[in-house]
């Protein structure tokens, strides 16, 4: 069986690697980055200008968004 | 046969199958992650997304799912290229807040029969995406 790891995405390094920290400060927010970089961390509402700020500052490379999750998220996975 | 493996995510005390996903609207497009949950049925990311990828829920179809507890979740579907590793396809994806989780799920509906074999190694903390 011929088997490919997926390749280590820059902006899932960052999030995973400041997961913990994010979830503290920052549970039930978004957060956007683009290569690896953080543009900005708001509410959902704040999420489009987020975007925009990422797509015109790197303007060749997919913005990642992702929910951040509260602990009381964490602690309710089945 | 080839395949794509990912580790699992640290979530606090607990590892998940979380991994990263690209979803494109029509002109814009995003990377997210979410969580690869063989009990469920429809993929439901979370409604941010969608203005995220330039699409407004109006356009969607509205759809209602019964969730575990027996509640009821409105949810608005549409059908959109999905990104998972180098595969992308058109899949169904529906869009709702009510989930009430942190994580966007990746459920089986149009996602699960892309891949010959979706595993998932607990010892290895790995999810392996299987396909030819």
């Amino acid at each position: 069986m011929r088997r490919e790891k997926a390749a280590e995405d820059p902006n899932d390094r960052y999030f995973n690697t400041h997961f913990a920290r994010l979830v503290k400060e920052h549970g039930g927010e978004w957060i956007v980055l683009v290569d690896g970089k953080l543009i900005g961390i708001g509410r959902e509402k704040d999420l489009g200008k987020l975007m925009a700020k990422a797509r015109r500052t790197h303007p060749r490379s997919m913005p990642f968004a992702a929910p951040i999750p509260a602990r009381q998220d964490l602690q309710c996975l089945l | 046969m080839p395949a794509l493996t990912f580790p699992y995510k640290r979530l606090g005390p607990h590892y998940a199958p979380v991994v990263p996903v690209a979803l494109f609207g029509r002109s814009l497009s995003a990377q997210t992650e979410a969580y690869v949950d063989s009990g469920a049925f429809a993929s439901i990311f979370r409604l941010g997304l969608l203005a995220a990828l330039g699409l407004r829920k109006e356009d969607g179809r509205v759809e209602t799912f019964t969730v575990g507890d027996g509640g009821r979740l409105k949810a608005y579907a549409f059908r959109l290229p999905v990104q998972i590793g180098p595969l992308r396809f058109v899949a169904r994806a529906t869009f709702s807040n009510e989930l009430r989780i942190g994580f966007n799920l990746l459920g089986r509906q149009t996602i699960f029969d892309r891949f010959d074999e979706i595993a998932f190694n607990e010892r290895a903390r790995q999810v392996i995406f299987r396909f030819d």
